[in-house]
């Protein structure tokens, strides 16, 4: 009871929060995605299209964006009390998602719409991973989840790499039989990678561009300018987080300062020492600091579509972030809890 | 003045105030002016996704 009443309270908070989304127009990019669901065919981002040719209008799409919200929202309750947080931390972990600034791009912009359908892909694929995952429920789940992932935007190639980070958490959490060890599935993620990169045409093809006219394009880019840029959002997007005075709809990568960029590789490579750090004493912790490596990671090398990471894109990443915030309330709350 | 600054105005003092007034103390302060802090970003950003002439202001500015 005492559940309901917290998730009714933050559904109505949110729903007050982005109650100017119902009327709403369309911006930036929204008119051009219409058209492009309307008049593209073949399987990339098919399920996003199809979204798209569902809700013409723009308050249809705002609203099917929010649904989608609060649908992430109930698939990382659901993951996060598997994952073993208690009700606080699991709350806290919601509310984050639901009504955190630097979310709103995925709610108010319909563009934004199919990172937030490879989110209900992966979490979907994450929670059967997270249980029983050799059993036939399992598999379909993971396969699932996937494939709704990766037919939403590109993208969610990210489930190759968070489903076998979730089972080798989740090793010693069931007894699994003596054929289905932990390494299986990141066995099967890494030959579907390969088999991806040399039907996609190779890892030239997949690290940069997608046409010869992109080849052109971005040829005087080179991969450590583009690792650094990406890095210098990194440090943006994970400082508004923390603060998010001044965020902003309009960022402008380019103009970040070097310090900045420095500042956000230095946090990437504290985030993967500190996951070997507390990778026996916290789990968790290490769990959620490679979740946000996974989800960053190929953004750092993948040129195509040479989009800087935005706020949107950021979101996976966030996740990490809010379970972090979850366990730390729980933590801290036994601290002070504590008899003396 | 913008509309949204004013609705920001509205809610910062009162719950700075009410909070350290509740709370006695510092930490009650701080956790006003952080959750004001949070409510007032969030209300710009959907401000600025919902509102036709706060994007293309944006981006005028912005020279794009």
């Amino acid at each position: 009871m005492r559940h309901l009443a917290v998730g009714l309270f933050l559904l109505a908070l949110t729903a007050g929060a982005y109650r100017t989304a119902w009327s709403a127009a369309w911006v930036y990019e929204d008119r051009a995605t219409l058209t492009s669901a309307t008049t593209t065919t073949g399987w990339q981002r098919v399920i996003t299209y199809a979204t798209w040719r569902l809700t013409p209008t723009p308050r249809a799409a705002h609203l099917l964006n929010l649904m989608c919200h609060l649908v992430i929202g109930l698939l990382l309750a659901i993951l996060a009390r598997r994952l073993g947080l208690t009700a606080l931390g699991m709350w806290v972990v919601v509310l984050l998602w639901l009504l955190h600034p630097l979310m709103v791009e995925t709610v108010a912009y319909a563009k934004a719409r199919s990172e937030q359908l490879v989110l209900i892909g992966v979490l979907l694929a994450l929670i059967a991973a997270s249980g029983r995952w050799w059993r036939p429920l399992g598999l379909i789940g993971i396969s699932g989840g996937s494939l709704f992932a990766l037919g939403s935007e590109p993208s969610g190639v990210v489930v190759f790499l968070l489903v076998p980070l979730m089972v080798w958490h989740r090793q010693h959490a069931q007894k699994a039989p003596s054929w289905a060890s932990w390494w299986m599935p990141a066995g099967v993620a890494a030959a579907l990678i390969v088999a991806g990169v040399v039907w996609y045409g190779g890892l030239w093809a997949v690290v940069n561009v997608d046409t010869e006219a992109g080849i052109t394009s971005v040829s005087a880019v080179t991969w450590w300018q583009w690792g650094l840029a990406q890095s210098g959002a990194v440090w943006h997007w994970c400082r508004t987080v923390f603060w998010p005075a001044g965020v902003t709809p309009d960022l402008d990568v380019d103009h970040l300062s070097p310090l900045t960029q420095w500042l956000g590789i230095t946090m990437m490579m504290a985030w993967a020492g500190l996951a070997v750090r507390y990778s026996r004493t916290r789990p968790l912790v290490t769990l959620a600091l490679l979740w946000m490596l996974c989800m960053i990671g190929p953004r750092l090398i993948v040129q195509t579509p040479r989009s800087y990471l935005n706020a949107a894109q950021f979101a996976g990443a966030f996740m990490g972030l809010a379970l972090l915030a979850g366990y730390g309330t729980e933590q801290w709350r036994q601290q002070w809890t504590r008899p003396f | 003045m913008d509309s949204t600054l004013l609705a920001e105005a509205r809610l910062f003092w009162p719950l700075v105030v009410a909070g350290a007034v509740a709370s006695g103390g510092f930490i009650g302060l701080l956790v006003a002016l952080c959750v004001t802090e949070v409510a007032c970003e969030l209300q710009q950003m959907i401000h600025d996704y919902t509102s036709v002439h706060a994007w293309t202001h944006r981006h005028v500015r912005k020279g794009a």
